[in-house]
């Protein structure tokens, strides 16, 4: 090749690139500015919740370290327990149990297999206080656990604490104990604290710090508090402009850690909490035990994931994929083989039997009673989880006196709720509701196909939305293509990434996304770079309330 | 690294006949034919046979119908080849197991004499005064060196000589199958005069020797081969996890040719929350074939023929039966009924040795060995000894269930 023609070949891929490269930016800036202006909520201070608590542990100070965290949950807000996080007390009570967490984690962090790993330093003596060597131990730990470095003060404030108690305890490991136990107690640590700065470039405005927005993307994605090279890019100021931003988004994206993020968000979407209180009959329900009820939440994990991150499908076909997984103990359940006892194995459910993930043993259990199915649960489930639909709550003075009648001998829930519908104050959410639950009739209180109840075939047809269906599979099809389903999952999702409850002030931008949403096939990853990469999302405002419109937050009751 | 490759046997699933069967199939199809296409075990020579005949037939049918009559001849053929002959293999695994120890439950009516004598109460006997026993103990420093030269009981069981005799079943009923095929129970070429038991459930004459041995151990019976604690063994142990395959199954109710294997599992069994075996649950195949058989299903009746077996079983461990057989009553989630044939003498009383000294369990749940090893040989009714005549092994019945379950093959993969 002659060196004037390789000259020019080089000329034009640079030209080539350069083109590329200005037009794919000027996309992502037009796309940018096409999206509606969001004013933004307040910043937001988010109690740490359980799982959160011991991926910060783990993160921290290692896997082998033991975190007994069985905090009690938050109040429900719009649907999410996420939101009931920005609206946490910490209780006398709840603060024992911090207290005594914090201490079994420092203790084993300076116990004599773990202080060579995370002091990095030798005291000059382990019976006395040594301050500069505390320093660096809290100076480089504080910046993980307050996700932001330590200022001079509060340095300052852990070295002397240490120092105490080394003196008193005639301890050096004991004195970093009790102060790293006081760091894991304090509200820097349990709280996730966002802080607003002026905006340089809007004047009057508030944008979040660089490292608020690190914690606030680091919850979102991964369901944890940011990791150092987030940190790191936050302490550098990338997070502010959009290349550095984009740089760590892809990398979080690409990370193994956001399948974690990604089973947070629908366990929370989906209530999946419940499970740690599902029990059923047992004369009934012999086979739902213990291991079943684990087993059916990690199999609807498995579905979604598989569905939204291993596959990048659309996400409204997890409501009519056939294709699901079971392990050993739910082969049974499906009576279909299992050929590895440790691991989960395809399967593929008949034709006209699936709804996909609302088929699942485990929705289909978690919202049924004790002793029997439940069409109610399971279409107010629907409605409000996955379609953002409020149902009211029964009337307190509710007869299910025709209901419970033995005489009537109803020998199918759709025979008991057809009656129960007679009554005009329980007509009008029940037919809402049953519909819906009634198509998945098919499947008993713990998840077990079934074609009679009591005897008598079941019906499982009705309609949706004023979409008909036969069986359970149309069911799933008209539960797909609800435009419902896709601006809920939007919704749901930006509420739960900036902890606050969508208002109306958000609603141009959400109408935007969604259709977003769907011009990107409905790709669950592509909606969570949109909104992670969005102004929308970091956007705060000191006049949130006037913006709060009509979405004002709801504290959900128990259903009936 | 050891890699694995699985072949499932489908429970409960129809699946088409092979296409062997159906090369065959069309001209003068029959049930053997089907049994031998789809049990997996065709013969080369049988396959040849009837491809040539099936030839055959076409050219004779040629010959006496014509052309005309050739399509109407292929399309009847057709038929016949679109409507392949279902077989399918049922999938078990061992859900409880019971000795069968107390049919009638009334120990008065089984044991009227009252227990075994146990070892103590023979030393007792063998020594009635405290100075007699007190010199024995001097001299041989245990209750169970009774022999004249202080010889053990349970090492040495005929070198004792116990005063009180062994006690044995006395009511006609037992769980059982009719093995040597009397009435009476008197001596054939290959068994020994015994007395024959009526079946708890029909006026059948059955054989259950092992039970007329045991059935007055009380202690044994109440616990240790008790219900419960073998329910318990069963669901919880590792040596009772035993899979049964029917292969060949045309039908659940009326198959005449079928074929029964048994294996080992390697899997825990699945139980409820009130402990009961899932049906349907996922069994991996451990090892040979314990036991293979050809049976056949009446009304919903499995009866296999004779075998030899090797049923690992807790206490007796790989237990050896000669020419078992098993009586099953199938259902849609499982089966149950009875495991008969004929346990060895010499390996009951290697158990009930060592159970006996090893455990310390000779006191509480043994008969004192040497009237225990007497009586087993006496009770002996199968096997016969031709030279001396002396029969080798008890008849026997145990109670089996079983619940419906997928039996895996892990398979090695070629060339690891």
């Amino acid at each position: 090749m002659k060196a004037g023609t390789s000259l020019w070949t080089v000329t034009a891929i640079t030209v080539l690139a350069a083109t590329a490269t200005i037009g794919y930016l000027g996309i992502e800036r037009s796309e940018r500015d096409r999206a509606p202006a969001v004013s933004g909520g307040p910043a937001s201070v988010r109690l740490i919740s359980a799982d959160q608590y011991a991926t910060a542990v783990h993160d921290v100070f290692g896997e082998d370290t033991k975190v007994e965290v069985d905090f009690a949950p938050p109040q429900r807000l719009q649907g999410l327990l996420a939101l009931g996080q920005s609206a946490a007390a910490i209780t006398p009570g709840a603060l024992d149990q911090f207290d005594r967490v914090a201490l079994a984690v420092a203790q084993q962090v300076t116990d004599d297999r773990h202080r060579g790993i995370f002091v990095p330093c030798i005291p000059v003596s382990v019976v006395d206080a040594d301050a500069a060597c505390a320093k660096q131990f809290f100076i480089r730990t504080g910046r993980f656990l307050y996700r932001r470095p330590l200022t001079n003060a509060e340095i300052e404030t852990q070295v002397e604490a240490a120092g105490k108690g080394a003196r008193r305890l005639s301890d050096f490991y004991a004195g970093l104990t009790y102060s790293l136990a006081g760091m894991l107690t304090s509200p820097k640590f349990l709280y996730f604290i966002e802080t607003a700065e002026p905006d340089p470039d809007n004047s009057g405005q508030l944008r979040l710090t660089n490292f608020s927005k690190a914690t606030r993307l680091s919850l979102f994605l991964w369901n944890a508090a940011p990791d150092e090279t987030l940190l790191d890019a936050a302490e550098k100021g990338n997070l502010d402009n959009a290349d550095g931003l984009k740089r760590q988004i892809d990398r979080m994206l690409e990370s193994p850690r956001i399948e974690k993020g990604v089973r947070a968000f629908f366990s929370d979407l989906l209530r999946f909490d419940q499970f740690a209180t599902l029990a059923k009959d047992s004369t009934i329900y012999p086979g739902f035990t213990i291991q079943v009820t684990r087993s059916a939440e990690e199999q609807m994990l498995h579905l979604i994931t598989d569905q939204l991150l291993a596959r990048n499908s659309d996400y409204r076909d997890l409501f009519t994929r056939r294709l699901t997984f079971i392990n050993a103990t739910l082969g049974p359940l499906y009576r279909s083989p299992v050929l590895d006892a440790e691991s989960w194995t395809p399967h593929e459910v008949s034709p006209g039997q699936s709804a996909g993930l609302l088929t699942s043993p485990g929705f289909l259990a978690l919202y049924s009673h004790p002793g029997k199915s439940s069409p109610t649960r399971r279409g107010r489930a629907v409605r409000e989880n996955l379609l953002c639909q409020h149902v009211p709550d029964p009337p307190p003075n509710v007869s299910f006196a025709i209901f419970d009648d033995p005489n009537r001998n109803f020998k199918t829930a759709r025979d008991r709720l057809d009656a129960h519908r007679t009554n005009p104050a329980c007509a009008g959410c029940h037919k809402i509701m049953d519909p819906i639950g009634l198509a998945l009739e098919n499947y008993d209180g713990s998840g077990a196909y079934r074609t009679t109840e009591g005897g008598a075939p079941i019906d499982v047809s009705g309609e949706l939305d004023g979409k008909s269906f036969v069986d359970v599979a149309g069911f799933g099809q008209a539960v797909r293509n609800n435009p419902a389903l896709v601006s809920c999952l939007v919704n749901r999702l930006y509420s739960y990434g900036v902890g606050r409850p969508a208002s109306a002030g958000d609603r141009p931008w959400l109408d935007y996304e969604t259709k977003r949403f769907g011009s990107e096939g409905y790709r669950l990853v592509a909606l969570l770079r949109d909104i992670a990469s969005s102004e929308a999302f970091y956007a705060v405002s000191v006049d949130f309330d006037k913006h709060r419109g009509t979405q004002d937050a709801r504290v959900d009751r128990k259903e009936e | 690294m050891l890699s694995m490759t699985f072949s499932v046997r489908p429970v409960g699933r129809s699946k088409d006949a092979s296409s062997m069967s159906q090369l065959v199939g069309y001209l003068g199809k029959n049930q053997s034919d089907t049994s031998l296409a789809t049990t997996g075990v065709p013969s080369r020579a049988v396959e040849s046979m009837k491809f040539r005949r099936s030839i055959l037939g076409l050219a004779i049918l040629m010959l006496v119908c014509g052309h005309q009559c050739l399509d109407a001849c292929l399309a009847a053929g057709s038929e016949l080849q679109a409507t392949p002959v279902n077989t399918h293999t049922i999938g078990l695994v061992l859900s409880n197991f019971d000795w069968a120890m107390s049919p009638i439950k009334d120990e008065k009516a089984e044991c009227p004499e009252g227990p075994i004598h146990n070892n103590r109460e023979n030393w007792e006997a063998q020594f009635p005064s405290r100075s007699a026993r007190q010199e024995q103990l001097n001299k041989c420093w245990r209750i169970d060196n009774r022999g004249p030269n202080c010889e053990n009981g349970f090492f040495n069981p005929e070198a004792v000589s116990d005063p009180l005799p062994f006690r044995e079943v006395q009511s006609p009923v037992a769980y059982g199958v009719d093995l040597d095929g009397t009435l009476d129970g008197q001596a054939t070429a290959t068994t020994c005069e015994h007395k024959k038991f009526r079946n708890v459930k029909s006026d059948e004459k059955v054989d259950n020797q092992l039970f007329r041995f045991f059935g007055c151990h009380r202690n044994l019976v109440n616990n240790l081969f008790s219900e419960g604690n073998t329910r318990k063994y069963v669901q919880a142990g590792i040596i009772n996890r035993l899979l049964v395959e029917i292969s060949g199954v045309t039908d659940e109710q009326n198959s005449p040719d079928v074929e029964v294997t048994l294996y080992r599992g390697s899997d825990q069994l699945l139980v409820d929350s009130i402990r009961k075996v899932v049906p349907w649950q996922s069994q991996r195949a451990i090892g040979k074939s314990l036991y293979h058989a050809k049976g056949r299903i009446t009304n919903g009746q499995l009866v296999t023929y004779p075998a030899d077996a090797v049923w690992p079983q807790t206490y007796i461990g790989m237990q050896r039966i000669r020419n078992m057989t098993l009586h099953l009553s199938l259902s849609p989630s499982g089966a149950e009924g009875i495991r008969a044939g004929y346990v060895e003498v010499d390996q009951l009383w290697e158990w009930y040795s060592h159970f006996g000294i090893i455990t310390s369990a000779g006191e509480v749940y043994m008969a004192s060995p040497s009237s225990a090893y007497a009586a087993l040989r006496r009770l002996a009714d199968g096997y016969k000894d031709p030279q001396a005549g002396q029969c080798t092994a008890l008849s026997s019945a145990f109670k089996v269930e079983f619940v419906r379950a997928f039996v895996i093959h892990p398979s090695e993969e070629a060339g690891r």
